[in-house]
């Protein structure tokens, strides 16, 4: 085939999906929530809290330099206890305490409300926040407290100008001294609370710090964990398409091993099947995949893209190719309904003839089958079977042929009933002698055989045979041949009439005479099976003869002889009453009467000669009854009785040859015309006209042994062939070295005398 | 649907009158000869035709290839006793749906019937 065989669909497993959206993000989610929170951590809280830490730090800072501004203040105090003090000395204290008090105030007041504190350098300043521990601010409240007379009382002795009296000062500085160590408690107090403060949230910083750490590294983790679990993943994915490539390569691989293995099935089938298959296409042409048998069938290789018709060509004729063409085009018409087209299939057990190297053809018969190969809506292709079914044709006929034996059977089965079981057997065994001896001729089918005189010889040897059994089956009522011989005969005399003869022509009378061949080898079977039952039933009667009639059935009235003698002739006494009965039979049938007289007939003398003997009474008789003995009026007319006489005598003759017997025949009939003759043989141009004319009358009536002649207007099944004489001419005198001789009176009688031989020794030539 | 019966023999035309009583046809009409199926048709023009081939003055495959070229579509089932290769596939060719070699019976022509209203 062309196409491609179908393949089993392929079946893979179906691939792994990939994961979800939420798996796929989730871990993403969460390490994006972590950084955003370490962000918001790391960039808020983170600088927050060091900025807080800065803040105390500048806390911490201002209050160490309140310290250092309460010592500023002592030493300006100090200044003024000294009574050697100078007047530059005490400006200059009065100078530092006016300069100092209010940065003490201020300082306290920065300390509790925030606000910008100038740095070391004086470049730029840092805003303090206000204070919000509680301790701190009540420690500060002490502190403001304890300052607030002391700050007061300095500004009081600094505000005026001039130099303030030494008495005021150094009351000042006794309640400063006083005052002093509350003062230094508070800012050692506060300068803890502010450590405290700093050092928690250092604490908290390094929480935060280790915290951040903490969740870095779990982040990490989280991250290794999420990207080993990714890889993990993407190396089972992998495998998993590793396992499903490798599954699928061995599927397809075992597909492709199933459909080469279909390819070479397909191969193998197309190379063994006993069947001619193809596929044609629109134009009839062959496929390239047909099976191995079309080339043995067509008698041709390399069918594909030949077309089917011209292929055909060679065995079809012209009518049935052109039928075929129609055939094939509706097919291909997808309007035309495939059912109906199925049913008128013209190539139906067709017969072909296969030419054969050096011989006849071969004669086949062919079954072709049609089957559309749709193709869409059109027809693709049409799928072509044939067939050689030469065999169950064969059996066929072979089983009709067998169905016709068997009712051949049967009718000569009751032929023979009716008939003398002895003559009927002899009758048999000179037909097959007959037919026998026409196998010494030469076969004029055979090369070097074909002259047209060879192969008349050849039909007239056919002829006589046919003609000899005909007239014996007649005579012993044979009804079942005589029938069947006559249109052998017929169909021999046709050939005879023509001059020129075909191959074929003689193949019909070599199978019409292996036929009769055939049917005789039937009848000799049946009357063998009838012989023996009869024999069976002879014994059982002769065993049981209450059970039988004393007198026997007309059917088994001639009983066989025993079978250790089946060729025996037939009683010689018998001869005569069938002569009889087929002269009266013929005599029926021609209106005419006759009566036979047999008183000088030897019948002892028969034995011998029997079958030669019983051939001339028979074909005499014939002949007196188609031409000699007239109708009852002609006889009266001619004053003799109506019924005419025909003498038999036989008895010995040693004078010509010792054991010899002279047969003598003779009818009371017309007798011979001579002039009827001579005219006959004219017509029949048997002789040239002026020998003919030379002939005496004696003479002439000889003419009647001559091949071909006949007298008779109608040709039937018991006489006017013609050939009749002639036949006993040559079994006489030609075979036997007998003699033949003629007596006749015009309208008086018509006498022959034969002297045969001893026949001892029968010679045929 | 509309019937023709299309053949000399009167037992034939009979027989198919018979066997082909059935509700599906509406009318049943018959012709004893070619020329007669020609004027029938024509004034007719049935649904389905059984067609005989041998018959007097205008034979079956005449007449096949008059109907179908008057009236494309029409469904033609010839009835025929020639059991030739040749006058089936001519009948096809000319136009007939399908072919049924004669003797028939009432079944063969039912069957054959149902045939040609069916897809394939």
């Amino acid at each position: 085939m062309t196409e491609s065989p179908e393949l089993p669909a392929l079946n893979f497993p179906e691939p792994v999906p990939p994961p979800g959206p939420g798996w796929r993000y989730g871990p993403l989610f969460l390490v994006g929530a972590a950084v955003m929170w370490l962000l918001i951590e790391g960039l808020g809280f983170g600088p927050q809290t060091a900025s807080q830490l800065e803040n105390d730090a500048v806390a911490l800072s201002l209050a160490a330099q309140q310290n250092t501004r309460l010592a500023r203040l002592t030493e300006a105090f100090s200044r003024w206890h000294d009574p050697e003090a100078g007047v530059s000395i005490r400006t200059l204290a009065v100078g530092e305490l006016r300069e100092t008090a209010p940065l003490v105030t201020e300082g306290l007041q920065r300390l509790r409300n925030g606000g910008p504190i100038p740095s070391t350098t004086g470049t730029n300043s840092f805003p303090l926040r206000p204070q919000e521990d509680a301790q701190a601010l009540q420690t500060l409240q002490t502190l403001e407290t304890a300052w607030k007379p002391l700050g007061d009382s300095i500004d009081s002795l600094v505000s005026s100008s001039e130099m303030p009296p030494r008495a005021a000062v150094l009351a000042a500085a006794e309640k400063y001294q006083a005052a002093l160590p509350e003062l230094h408690q508070g800012l050692t107090q506060l300068a803890g609370d502010l450590g405290t403060q700093t050092r928690s949230r250092t604490q908290m910083l390094r929480w935060v710090q280790a915290g951040a750490l903490a969740l870095s590294l779990s982040l990490g983790a989280l991250l290794w964990y999420l990207s080993h679990r990714r890889i993990r993943q993407a190396e089972t994915l992998v495998e998993k398409t590793e396992l499903l490539v490798r599954q699928t390569r061995s599927r397809m691989e075992l597909n492709l091993a199933k459909t080469n293995g279909l390819l070479q099935e397909n191969a193998l089938l197309l190379a063994t099947v006993q069947q001619g298959l193809l596929v044609v296409d629109p134009k009839f042409r062959i496929g390239n995949a047909y099976s191995k048998e079309c080339e043995s069938l067509f008698q041709q290789e390399n069918l594909g893209g030949t077309s089917l018709l011209t292929i055909l060509q060679k065995y079809l004729p012209e009518k049935l190719l052109n039928t075929t063409r129609d055939y094939l085009e509706l097919l291909f018409n997808p309007a035309k309904k495939e059912k109906a087209l199925l049913r008128i299939n013209p190539l139906r057990e067709i017969e072909v003839n296969l030419p054969q190297a050096g011989g006849s053809p071969d004669v086949r018969h062919w079954e072709f089958g049609f089957r559309r190969v749709p193709d869409g809506r059109k027809v693709g292709k049409v799928f072509v079977s044939v067939h050689d079914v030469t065999e169950s044709v064969r059996l066929r006929q072979e089983l009709q042929a067998a169905e016709k034996t068997k009712e051949r059977q049967f009718e000569i089965l009751a032929n023979v009933l009716q008939v003398d079981p002895g003559q009927f057997r002899e009758f048999l065994e000179q037909a097959e002698l007959e037919l026998d001896r026409l196998d010494s001729l030469p076969d004029p089918a055979a090369p070097g055989e074909k002259s047209p005189a060879a192969q008349r010889q050849r039909l007239d040897a056919v002829f006589r045979a046919a003609h000899s059994i005909k007239g014996h089956a007649a005579f012993i009522g044979a009804n079942s041949f005589v029938a069947t011989v006559h249109e052998f005969e017929e169909q021999i005399q046709k050939l005879r009439a023509r001059s020129d003869w075909g191959a074929e022509d003689l193949a019909v009378v070599n199978r019409q005479q292996a036929a009769l061949v055939r049917d005789l080898a039937l009848a000799r079977a049946v009357v063998t099976r009838l012989g023996t039952f009869r024999q069976l039933t002879a014994a059982s009667s002769a065993a049981n003869p209450a059970a039988t009639p004393s007198k026997p059935s007309s059917t088994t009235r001639e009983i066989a002889p025993p079978q250790s003698a089946p060729a025996a002739e037939a009683e010689p006494a018998a001869l005569i009453p069938t002569l009889n009965q087929l002269l009266q039979k013929l005599a029926a049938q021609l209106g005419k009467q006759v009566r036979l007289d047999t008183s000088e007939f030897a019948s002892n003398l028969l034995p011998e000669r029997q079958s030669l003997v019983r051939e001339i009474l028979i074909q005499l008789g014939r002949n007196s009854l188609a031409h000699g003995i007239e109708s009852p009026a002609e006889r009266r007319t001619a004053g003799k009785p109506p019924t005419g006489t025909i003498t038999l005598s036989l008895e010995p003759d040693d004078d010509t040859s010792p054991g010899g017997v002279a047969l003598v025949y003779r009818d009371d009939g017309r007798g011979l015309e001579p002039e009827r003759i001579r005219a006959k043989a004219r017509a029949l141009e048997l002789l040239p006209p002026d020998e003919l004319a030379a002939l005496d009358d004696s003479e002439a009536v000889l003419l009647i042994f001559e091949p071909g002649f006949s007298t008779a207007e109608v040709v039937d099944e018991l006489a006017g062939r013609g050939v009749g004489l002639d036949l006993l001419r040559r079994r006489v005198v030609d075979d036997l070295g007998g003699e033949i001789s003629v007596d006749s009176v015009p309208g008086q009688f018509c006498e022959f005398r034969f002297h045969l031989p001893s026949v001892e020794a029968p010679h045929f030539a | 649907m509309k019937l023709l019966i299309v053949d000399d023999s009167n037992i034939i035309r009979r027989l198919l009158e018979r066997s082909l009583q059935s509700p599906d046809f509406t009318e049943v009409r018959t012709a004893h000869n070619g020329r007669q199926a020609m004027e029938v048709f024509a004034e007719y023009r049935p649904d389905l035709v059984t067609m005989d081939i041998t018959m007097p003055e205008l034979d079956g495959l005449e007449c096949v290839s008059r109907m179908s070229k008057l009236q494309p579509g029409v469904k033609i089932l010839v009835i025929s006793a020639l059991g030739d290769r040749h006058t089936a596939v001519e009948a096809v060719k000319r136009g007939a749906e399908s072919f049924l070699l004669k003797p028939i019976t009432a079944e063969i022509v039912g069957m054959a019937i149902r045939e040609l209203f069916e897809t394939d």
